[in-house]
């Protein structure tokens, strides 16, 4: 799995960050209305914002005083093609072809 | 043809293997070798040979799934490429195109799935972030 992809993966594992990129999903929105549904504080949820955009999961553009935030859902292609049936799959029979392999060398 | 309603897409996955293109050609279409992807396989029949056909039947994720294909290409340390049935194509005729290629002493291989149904996006789609959620942690425990 590639780094950007396990960014993703620990970006959607938590349900808080997964209800952001719900609310994202309608749309562009502020900040502050991004953490108005929970019972945490701004920088709580702030922190957790951090962590989708270092995903590249989330865009911040500053609109005078207000930060907007917006879903780029591009990086889930690649999770979602990792979860793919026929790619693990394959992947698996490649595991198996490179052990075999690499215990022969070592004989 | 294909059925309207499938939606399909191409995988590719890469991996650099120690050893010649040659002996990984080898192994990969020799079911007896514990390193060859047809390896533990129930039932298998194969005819290796441009046109051949083949079978064969793996337990893979607590079911069993029949194989079934024919060799569209043959070429030793350079190619190996076949159609393929499995209940997972849903009827649809897919290719898979295995290219090797030298690299010093090591072999990029390189395998190509082309026009599998693109289900697993489906789900995704239709499940939402539940379902993607338990595919990360299933990936997560295979780590």
């Amino acid at each position: 799995m590639t780094a950007a992809a396990q960014s993703v993966f620990l970006a959607i594992s938590d349900p808080t960050r997964r209800a952001i990129l719900d609310q994202l999903a309608h749309g562009p929105t502020r900040v502050t209305d991004v953490a108005a549904p929970f019972s945490m504080s701004l920088n709580a949820v702030s922190k957790h914002v951090k962590v989708l955009e270092r995903a590249g999961l989330v865009r911040r553009a500053r609109q005078g005083r207000e930060h907007v935030l917006s879903l780029d859902a591009a990086p889930l292609r690649e999770v979602a093609r990792y979860c793919s049936r026929f790619e693990r799959y394959w992947n698996e029979r490649l595991d198996r072809l490179e052990d075999f392999f690499a215990k022969e060398k070592r004989k | 043809m294909k059925p309207r309603d499938i939606k399909t897409t191409d995988l590719r996955v890469t991996r650099t293997i120690p050893a010649s293109p040659e002996r990984v050609y080898d192994v990969w279409l020799d079911h007896t070798s514990p390193g060859g992807p047809w390896h533990g396989a129930k039932k298998v029949i194969i005819d290796l040979a441009v046109d051949g056909l083949f079978y064969h039947a793996m337990d893979w994720e607590g079911r069993t799934w029949s194989h079934y294909g024919r060799f569209l290409a043959l070429e030793r340390g350079k190619k190996i490429e076949h159609t393929w049935m499995s209940p997972a194509t849903l009827g649809l005729e897919t290719v898979v195109s295995i290219t090797l290629a030298k690299k010093g002493d090591d072999t990029v291989i390189t395998i190509d799935h082309r026009g599998v149904p693109d289900d697993d996006m489906g789900r995704h789609h239709a499940q939402g972030w539940t379902w993607i959620a338990e595919a990360m942690a299933d990936a997560v425990k295979k780590r």
